[in-house]
């Protein structure tokens, strides 16, 4: 009797090193399982933005920047005012000769 | 004395508004279908020796592109107060452009005349595409460019 309960307490402790390893790394598998669906989410934000930005008048502002050496970049017609009307004249045309005394503005339209 | 009263308000209601339309000069460009990114163009005028007299319009704010507009650019270096308070947007493939502006009468019938350049990035630029006499006779005529633009014509 006794040794039957020895075998069994003998198969219950191996049994028990045998499982609980096992359960450990299945648990660090799951976890890290977990871990690289964040990651995923993560690193797929950053491209998606990248899309976002590489797919508008933004990047081609950008590619405008580049072709261009040189010189002032703050004087800005919009880059993507490619599409918009023209912005009103901000004051007075210049005293050239060509234009009226006392002038108005000029008036412009784009369709 | 009521009389002389209305006499005047009514010779001022008609010689007024007429006054004020005086000058008024609309110029009206039309671009072709190029196809490339909007275009940068500049109305100018040269006067009965050729020689530069001022610029009426500037589309385009970027002066770094300004250069590309080789005539106009030669003729001013650049100069930004040549084109201040004249300056809009540059203007898009197959889009129209018209500019009113308030212009002297000494610059039709005297010998004057109105130069376009227009430049397109990563395209040829196009000094001088349009070369018109201003005669109030050639209000109203279209005349054709020979690159960007397709037709310019002035009305007064």
């Amino acid at each position: 009797m006794t040794r039957k309960y020895k075998l069994i307490g003998l198969t219950a402790a191996l049994a028990t090193a045998v499982a609980l390893p096992a359960l450990a790394a299945y648990s660090l598998t799951d976890q890290s399982r977990r871990t690289g669906e964040v990651e995923t989410e993560q690193t797929s934000r950053p491209h998606a933005l990248m899309l976002a930005d590489n797919d508008g008048s933004h990047g081609q502002s950008h590619d405008r920047h580049h072709s261009d050496d040189d010189e002032d970049d703050d004087d800005d017609d919009g880059g993507s005012a490619r599409s918009m009307p023209a912005p009103a004249p901000t004051g007075e045309p210049p005293a050239n000769g060509l234009f009226n005394k006392g002038s108005s503005k000029p008036q412009v339209q784009v369709n | 004395m009521k009389r002389l009263l209305t006499v005047l308000a009514m010779t001022t209601a008609l010689t007024v508004p007429g006054l004020a339309l005086a000058g008024q000069v609309t110029l009206t460009t039309t671009m072709t279908k190029y196809g490339g990114n909007n275009a940068y163009v500049v109305m100018y005028v040269t006067d009965a020796q050729g020689k530069y007299a001022g610029t009426l319009w500037m589309a385009g704010g970027r002066a770094k592109y300004y250069r590309h507009l080789t005539d106009w650019y030669r003729a001013t270096g650049g100069n930004s107060s040549e084109i201040s308070g004249i300056t809009g947007a540059s203007v898009g493939s197959g889009r129209e452009l018209k500019v009113t502006l308030d212009l002297a009468d000494a610059l039709f019938d005297a010998g004057y005349e109105l130069h376009i350049d227009s430049a397109v990035e990563d395209m040829r630029e196009s000094p001088s595409e349009v070369k018109v006499p201003l005669t109030k006779a050639g209000a109203g005529k279209p005349v054709r460019g020979s690159r960007y633009i397709a037709n310019f014509q002035y009305q007064m």
